[in-house]
């Protein structure tokens, strides 16, 4: 619901500003085009989330299967792999980064933008909240930003949405968002993180793994009561397994490049404030596009939203 | 927890030795079980490692639950039988000494 709110929201905006392109500046022809595109990367970005709870969810129900037995059925021991406050956080950064977007093709225009107000304010202010507390500040991760800077970048964001004075200074705007924009893709960079060294990226090869031999374990310990076509499906399953390990795998890498882009095209778009040409921006923010289009697809093959 | 070395060198141990696990090819009922039973334990406690590394986003953090001991009672329980099939399920290396660090890392982390 609120997923088609904000794509209603920055369509329609990225619509009317390019329906009426002739009377904006150059600056504010790139800050349309970088929205739209911003807010089509920024939206896949949730479904690495979705991806990994999927794969816990199935070694879920693979424990149950196993255990249930010995241990019967306990509702509680279903949990998601992030909590709802964990979920939230992220889900609240990623709002704001979408918010971002649509508010950069707002204020390109030369219009009212009070009921954008009114909702950026709204979402500004949890981001803000985020930011104060979270504990973003015992962040770690990632040895070239600690807590203090990511949490900083997160009151920033905030800051812009809910700040209405700077509606019409799109190039302060860019300004302060400049830095901010490159930390906060690069605190989401380190959530999806690294097959071998944390993130979703190896819970995603945790859950496959223990997938692939449990389903192993299941086989040995039941072919002599399996008829061999029920062993013959049950071996088919395994380089399945093995191929969606991949196939995410490759979706969650391919998430981190989105959000690498999505910090440089907007740096480009900071780099051309007083260019009346960008055609290094230009290429940036179609390849942006691009990619929030690919990743869409890709997750809509490898997740149940498009099922 | 994450300025403390005990942190990332347990993560490394117990990493290490899942990918052994996830790399070895058992073959047979008690073998397989085994594998798939130490696998489950290692990739328990790696989980609960993501977790509480995910926590600290949102300011969360999570205490050892019993999910968490179970998985360190199973690797303990596991260690022999592991040692002795190493070989024959294509594990190089001392997996014993790996599943030693990993388990006293895990001791301090989870406060066990």
């Amino acid at each position: 619901m609120a997923r088609a709110k904000a794509i209603r929201a920055c369509v329609c905006f990225c619509a009317v500003m390019m329906a009426s392109g002739c009377g904006l500046s150059p600056l504010a022809k790139r800050a349309t085009a970088y929205s739209k595109a911003a807010s089509t990367a920024t939206l896949e970005v949730k479904s690495a989330y979705q991806l990994v709870e999927e794969s816990y969810y199935d070694v879920e129900v693979a424990s149950l299967q196993k255990n249930f037995d010995t241990d019967g059925f306990d509702p509680a021991k279903f949990q998601p792999f992030l909590s709802e406050e964990d979920m939230k956080a992220r889900t609240q950064l990623l709002e704001g980064l979408q918010q971002y977007a649509t508010l950069l093709a707002a204020v390109s225009g030369n219009q009212e933008v009070t009921a954008l107000d009114k909702q950026s304010e709204a979402v500004g202010k949890k981001v803000q909240a985020l930011s104060k507390d979270s504990g973003l500040q015992t962040v770690a991760k990632n040895a070239s930003m600690d807590g203090g800077i990511a949490a900083a970048a997160v009151d920033a964001l905030g800051r812009v949405l809910m700040q209405r004075e700077m509606a019409k200074e799109l190039p302060s705007i860019l300004d302060s968002m400049q830095k901010p924009m490159d930390q906060i893709c690069q605190l989401l960079e380190d959530d999806i993180g690294d097959p071998q060294t944390g993130g979703l990226r190896n819970q995603l090869k945790l859950d496959y793994d223990r997938l692939i031999k449990d389903q192993t374990a299941f086989i040995y310990a039941n072919e002599k009561t399996m008829s061999p076509s029920e062993k013959q499906d049950a071996i088919a399953k395994l380089p399945e397994l093995a191929a969606a390990e991949k196939k995410g795998d490759a979706a969650l890498a391919q998430t981190q490049e989105a959000l690498k882009k999505l910090a440089t095209t907007h740096d480009a778009l900071v780099d051309t404030k007083k260019s009346k040409d960008a055609p290094a921006f230009e290429s940036l923010v179609s390849q942006l596009e691009e990619e929030g289009q690919q990743l869409g697809a890709v997750y809509s093959a490898t997740t149940a939203k498009g099922k | 927890m994450a300025t403390n070395p005990i942190f990332p060198n347990t993560r490394t141990a117990l990493q290490t030795l899942e990918n052994q696990l996830a790399a070895a090819n058992p073959v047979g009922a008690q073998a397989s079980q085994a594998v798939a039973d130490a696998l489950d334990a290692t990739a328990t406690l790696l989980t609960a490692l993501n977790q509480e590394e995910a926590a600290q986003l949102s300011g969360q953090m999570i205490a050892a639950g019993q999910d968490v001991k179970d998985a360190v009672q199973k690797l303990t329980n596991l260690k022999k039988q592991l040692a002795q099939i190493a070989s024959d399920i294509g594990i190089l290396g001392d997996i014993a000494d790996g599943l030693d660090t990993a388990l006293s890392g895990c001791k301090t982390v989870f406060g066990i």
